[in-house]
């Protein structure tokens, strides 16, 4: 390639002007390849779970029948009544509802994570989960008595508007603490987070001080974090709101790319950081809010999924966020199917499983990455 | 052409930049020196649009102010003193940041990319893991991002700015003198180049045009050998020096009198 000057003399640069240097074999440091291959294997994995979440249960609906249930999506007359009905009102809904929440969970994570530029963000960790789950709480108490008007002119969603809500000032209130000119201290986001957290959690704790019995029994089971009680409605209700989020985080990969370079640096590249952050911080809360509207605090589906997927794929959102919500659908319908077998008929609360593996994973991570905290 | 008029910048109420107008035309690779406290890597965060100034900056006629970023992205990229990475990105991963903002579909993205990495001289540190580089090689993969950024010097007809902050501090003198011939060639093939300097050789082998500050000001500004004089650098730099021109090599050697 030749430039011309501005005297009009004529030169070649070095740009193109001899052989080829790029090999049209993939580049050894480009993991894109290992990505795409990653997430096809991961669409199938995602398919048999869903299909082996959908078979297993207290009740016996045998394999075939499912297959052929979804299969002829939901015309097959090989299918009893019974079968029927214990897919298309419990066992269907729940297994979407998985699906949103665990995708939802998983992409917030990587986020959240690429938004801080820090792998130990987490929306369950940093208090954004408690602040979501602090708007959701003051419904299911006062949304039959002081906020009855707002309740209503809601309709279903008002729990998710309001979990949203306390999820976006919660996230807010945590970006302005923990970042001064462009820099976010992890130390002062992690302990930020467990003070805003703490608030949080001692608002709801008047909520359920004041709250009934009823009341109280619904909050318990929602505080570990439950699938159970999923219903088309509530599939309805958080459905348009998680799945715009997850399409919209394809638009945030480049910025969120950028990001990791510091947010300096992320300008000179190309982005308008103000408004990407902004757009960044209410998608977080918008997905947090309704995860937790309906499915309570489950924990470390947003630590554990991007961390691991980092390691196989490397961290280009790009390919990380879809990565993200598809292995994120998958943990979450196994640890649901764990959680709904363990004890069954009985069944504990998913937040329980996510928890007890992902808590341990967490320290690992903290362990492995101690400088990055510069206590 | 980048022109700053009246550039002024206050920290904390103090005036750190006092008044700096200068103009940096196509092909000219302009050096910022003078001491530590000088107000050189403000003066380059403020034409880069990191901090707030009062004055103009304009590359190629357009506002740095009010251009979008993306529009700025395409003219110019940043070299800063130092990265840090929050991610486990491979050497190529990096330097692929730096195309994200490209929309060109034509563009040859990938050769563009062995090319950068060929010329700071880590061809086949491609599959490597950035934080285990040590920190010259993290630089020279930094410099190769912001070369894959605004790669080709002349882009639609304007030139394209490179601006470096240090970009040869923490090298050793082979690689030195690499990125200094890299930013040369830059400025020879039609782009221009604003590097913070501190070797004071190296700049007066490789600039076109030197920008002497002192205390905040420019002391004084324009080619090597009229502003690295004895006389500017001791009223500078408050010691003594010896300035010569080495006829062997036809170069100019600027020494500190240890006494």
């Amino acid at each position: 390639m030749t430039v011309s000057r501005s005297g009009g003399q004529r030169i070649s640069g070095p740009y193109f002007n001899g052989s080829k240097l790029h090999d049209p074999k993939p580049n050894p440091g480009d993991r894109s390849v290992y990505a795409h291959i990653l997430t096809i294997l991961m669409f199938v994995a995602l398919l048999v779970t869903s299909i082996f979440a959908l078979s297993s249960g207290a009740a016996e609906v045998n394999i075939n029948s499912t297959m052929s249930y979804i299969f002829s999506f939901g015309q097959s007359l090989e299918i009893n009544a019974y079968e029927r009905v214990i897919l298309e009102t419990i066992r269907l809904p729940r297994v979407i509802l998985g699906i949103l929440i665990g995708a939802s969970l998983a992409v917030s994570g990587a986020v959240m994570q690429g938004l801080f530029r820090n792998p130990l963000a987490d929306p369950g960790i940093v208090g954004v989960a408690s602040g979501a789950g602090l708007g959701a709480v003051s419904f299911i108490v006062l949304g039959t008595s002081y906020l009855a008007p707002v309740a209503t002119f809601f309709g279903i969603y008002h729990v998710p508007i309001a979990a949203f809500l306390g999820g976006l000032l919660t996230t807010f209130l945590l970006y302005r603490v923990s970042t001064r000119r462009g820099h976010t201290s992890v130390a002062t986001m992690l302990l930020a987070g467990i003070a805003l957290g703490a608030l949080a959690g001692a608002c709801t704790g008047i909520l359920v001080f004041i709250a009934d019995d009823e009341q109280l029994r619904d909050l318990t089971f929602w505080q570990l974090g439950s699938l159970a009680g999923a219903t088309w409605t509530k599939i309805f209700a958080i459905a348009p709101i998680i799945l715009p989020i997850l399409f919209l985080s394809a638009f945030l990969a480049k910025g969120l790319n950028a990001m990791t370079l510091g947010e300096a640096t992320a300008r000179h590249l190309g982005i308008n950081v103000q408004i990407f952050k902004r757009i960044t911080i209410i998608a977080v809360a918008a997905s947090t809010g309704a995860a937790v509207a309906v499915s309570g605090g489950i924990g470390f589906v947003g630590i554990v999924v991007p961390h691991l997927l980092r390691l196989w794929i490397g961290p280009d959102h790009k390919y990380l966020l879809p990565a993200c919500a598809l292995l994120g659908a998958i943990m979450l319908l196994l640890a649901d199917t764990v959680a709904r077998q363990i004890v069954a008929p009985a069944e504990l609360p998913i937040g329980i499983i996510t928890a007890t593996i992902g808590a341990p994973f967490f320290l690992w991570i903290l362990l492995r990455k101690r400088s990055l905290l510069d206590l | 052409m980048l022109s700053v008029s009246h550039l002024n910048v206050s920290l904390a109420r103090k005036q750190i930049i006092k008044d700096i107008s200068f103009e940096v035309p196509s092909g000219t690779f302009c050096s910022i020196v003078g001491p530590n406290g000088s107000g050189k890597t403000t003066t380059l965060r403020a034409l880069t649009g990191e901090i707030a100034y009062q004055g103009t900056v304009q590359i190629n006629n357009l506002d740095i102010k009010t251009t979008h970023p993306a529009e700025m992205a395409a003219l110019r990229g940043v070299l800063p003193q130092s990265s840090q990475l929050a991610f486990p990105f491979t050497v190529y991963e990096v330097v692929r940041l730096g195309q994200l903002s490209r929309t060109d579909m034509l563009l040859d993205h990938e050769e563009i990319i062995a090319q950068a990495l060929e010329k700071v001289g880590l061809a086949n540190f491609g599959h490597r893991f950035y934080q285990e580089l040590s920190g010259g090689e993290q630089q020279r993969v930094q410099l190769a991002r912001v070369l894959a950024q605004v790669w080709e010097p002349v882009w639609h007809g304007m030139p394209r700015v490179l601006f470096l902050d240090e970009p040869i501090s923490s090298l050793d003198i082979r690689h030195q003198i690499q990125i200094m011939k890299i930013a040369r060639q830059y400025c020879d093939d039609g782009g221009i180049v604003v590097a913070v300097l501190h070797d004071l050789n190296l700049t007066a082998a490789y600039s076109d045009q030197i920008v002497l500050l002192k205390a905040g000001a420019i002391h004084s500004i324009g080619q090597p050998q009229n502003v690295l004089t004895k006389n500017n650098l001791e009223a500078v730099y408050h010691c003594t020096m010896h300035v010569s021109q080495n006829d062997a090599h036809n170069q100019f050697q600027i020494t500190p009198v240890l006494a």
